[in-house]
């Protein structure tokens, strides 16, 4: 008769192996991306001028424009997942470029692109994060039922 | 497993880090600031101290509006000993590298937590 609480936690520890492997390398392309949207940033500075681009010039007023989207997940699963929601140009409101000037230097709209990019992976990471967290806990719970049975 | 309803209202993604991280999460377009003048993130600059971090990272994990928190690797050290002590799951704290201190995975908790965890 097969040991179903072993075999059932090696599943889950298959399953962490799989999403750790998946978080380090979400890690190192947005580490990357984050590494080429500060080169892009330190350059849109140095053009404008490094006070012109700097928290001087943040808004006294903001409302987001990225925001979270926390779901449930199917019903018989646990956890949540975590998405990116964006506001489209519409409805959404001053667009924070603009709290630099009304003329800024191309770099600084590429390197909007280039944070707009890597906060996706944030978010993506943030939730790989949390199933590492609920898998672990998962994992340490039968583990500690095995070990009750032996 | 949580109600469905029950994070609806965690939707803001905070930062704590320095004037180039927050600059470019800004643009990214995280940037809140509430009827009663609280921003969702904080420059730390030479100037700003370990209470004031701690302060601003405490006042970010008890908003209800919060899903992520963001903060720079090299000043989540600064309060290492409360973000240890932080465990709960929403708002998620996630460290991110700044220009001049890349990603460093043997400083990474994930890390070190499936280490802990694999170590039994």
């Amino acid at each position: 008769m097969p040991d179903t609480g072993a075999q059932l936690t090696d599943t889950k520890l298959l399953q962490h192996f799989a999403t750790l492997a998946q978080y380090q390398h979400t890690r190192e392309r947005n580490s990357a991306a984050l590494k080429q949207a500060f080169f892009v940033l330190a350059q849109a500075r140095r053009s404008a001028g490094y006070s012109r681009i700097s928290p001087d010039q943040y808004s006294g007023h903001a409302q987001p424009i990225a925001t979270v989207n926390i779901n449930a997940m199917e019903p018989g699963s646990s956890g949540s997942t975590m998405t990116v929601a964006r506001r489209n140009e519409d409805s959404a409101g001053v667009d924070p470029l603009l709290w630099f000037g009304m003329l800024v230097p191309p770099t600084l709209r590429e390197a909007q692109s280039g944070f707009v990019e890597a906060l996706d992976g944030l978010v993506a990471l943030a939730q790989m994060k949390r199933e590492l967290e609920l898998q672990a806990e998962t994992i340490t719970k039968l583990t500690q039922e095995n070990s009750i049975k032996d | 497993m949580a109600p469905p309803a029950a994070h609806k209202e965690r939707t803001l993604i905070a930062a704590i880090g320095d004037e180039d991280t927050i600059t470019g999460l800004l643009l990214a377009g995280i940037g809140d600031i509430d009827i009663h003048q609280r921003p969702n993130f904080l420059v730390v600059d030479s100037k700003t101290t370990q209470g004031q971090i701690e302060e601003t990272f405490t006042s970010f994990t008890k908003r209800k509006d919060i899903a992520i928190i963001l903060i720079n690797q090299h000043v989540a050290e600064e309060i290492r000993g409360i973000l240890d002590e932080y465990n709960a799951a929403f708002p998620t704290v996630l460290e991110i590298p700044s220009k001049d201190h890349p990603y460093d995975p043997s400083k990474d908790s994930v890390l070190k937590r499936v280490q802990l965890l694999l170590g039994d």
